[in-house]
């Protein structure tokens, strides 16, 4: 009898350590990055940085002006989607390489690398407090990950940025916007330079 | 052998038959578990081993994280200060004329800041040489140095914009010890901000402490 009793306290604080195991909050809900939501068109506070994104476009070839000469970037079985929108830092100078594009299915695409970082408003330029960026973010995502995406601007670097602010934006392309978008795809677009907005 | 197999019988013929043969011998005297004494060791080991284990994991890993900067040494402006082994002075701080031939944004101003360092030794000067500086607001807002091409360095003579010197090209060397040197910096602030400017100043291995410059109105 105390044997079996024994067996049944050691069983009950097994319970026990694992239900307190699973009640501890992971990383991600301790030092995750606290999100303020919003849409298109409309001046998003973080409480970190402020943002409005004005614009989405797509198309499958875009043009990029040199010194010299304007060259193109063509996506073959993807389509680029280019944000534009203004960006103002509140407390000091950080970069945003986090910023992602989230498709309906859960799937992530950073800013594509395939585009110069002097057009990339969230990539290599830091903004400084205060003075506010307008620039572009462009993305390279397969045509049918459009309908539904969300855009997620996060401050701090890739592997950094415990607790940042982060702005989660509905862009508002459901599945009639999306194939408006994606008729309108030949047309190439032109990307500018980041500049103070 | 036989009179082995013999012995082993006789073992089994005792009065308990069979269970006499597997009957364990006596423990002696050394085998005995250990009395109070023994069981007072065992205590006192883990008393004394575990806070041990816990102090030396806690200064181990204290060694390879610095404190943050979080005293600030503050210092009106002309005053001199020491720090991290050499003298400072904030010589000025103001926003320049406004550019057309820079991309300066609307409502923002090149502030530029001007500070002597004077090294007291040769350990100083390669101290200071990466110093950072920056201005914060009241809001705790914080600038670096502005983008190249935005300031204008050549109106005050091309000096050096951190704490070192400026050797044959664009070589930097540190200050050489005893030597008063001036260096000039500039960030970009909105003009809202300009009033409310501190200037900081940091250099590694000096923590806790930084400067904390406050510039006279006007500069």
């Amino acid at each position: 009898m105390r044997r079996l009793l024994g067996i049944l306290i050691g069983l009950l604080m097994l319970l026990a350590i694992g239900t307190a195991h699973r009640l501890v909050p992971d990383d991600e809900r301790r030092m995750g990055s606290i999100t303020t939501s919003g849409r298109l068109g409309e001046r998003m506070d973080t409480g970190g940085f402020t943002i409005t994104v004005e614009q989405v476009e797509v198309a499958r070839r875009l043009t990029v002006p040199g010194l010299t000469s304007t060259r193109s970037l063509v996506t073959e079985d993807g389509v680029w989607v280019v944000v534009t929108a203004t960006l103002v830092e509140g407390w000091e100078a950080s970069s945003y390489t986090r910023t992602r594009l989230v498709a309906r299915d859960g799937t992530s695409y950073l800013a594509s690398a395939r585009v110069p970082s002097d057009v990339q408003l969230t990539s290599g330029l830091l903004a400084e407090p205060g003075i506010p960026r307008r620039g572009m973010v462009v993305f390279e995502i397969p045509p049918d990950r459009l309908a539904g995406a969300v855009l997620r601007v996060v401050r701090g670097d890739v592997g950094g940025g415990r607790l940042a602010p982060e702005a989660v934006i509905e862009l508002g392309i459901d599945e009639s916007a999306a194939r408006r978008l994606l008729d309108r795809a030949s047309t190439p677009l032109e990307l500018r330079p980041v500049d103070y907005g | 052998m036989e009179g082995e197999l013999r012995g082993g019988g006789r073992r089994a013929a005792g009065p308990l038959g069979g269970a006499a043969g597997t009957r364990r011998p006596a423990r002696s005297g050394r085998h005995r578990r250990p009395g109070r004494r023994g069981d007072l060791f065992y205590v006192l080991g883990l008393v004394v081993l575990v806070p041990l284990t816990v102090v030396l994991e806690y200064t181990l890993e204290m060694r390879t994280v610095r404190p943050p900067m979080h005293e600030a040494v503050s210092v009106e402006q002309g005053a001199k200060v020491t720090y991290a082994g050499a003298v400072w002075r904030l010589l000025g701080a103001r926003p320049g004329e406004p550019r057309e031939d820079a991309r300066v944004p609307r409502d923002a101003v090149v502030y530029y800041v001007g500070i002597s360092i004077t090294p007291r030794d040769r350990a100083a000067s390669r101290r200071i040489e990466s110093c950072q500086v920056r201005v914060v607001d009241d809001e705790g807002r914080t600038w670096t140095s502005a983008p190249f091409g935005v300031p204008d360095f050549e109106r005050f003579g091309n000096p050096p914009t951190g704490c070192y010197a400026t050797g044959e090209g664009f070589s930097r060397e540190p200050i050489e010890p005893g030597r008063t040197q001036a260096m000039v910096t500039a960030f970009l602030v909105p003009e809202e901000a300009v009033q409310a400017l501190r200037v900081q100043v940091l250099v590694d291995g000096a923590e806790p402490r930084y400067l904390e410059f406050r510039p006279r109105a006007g500069g």
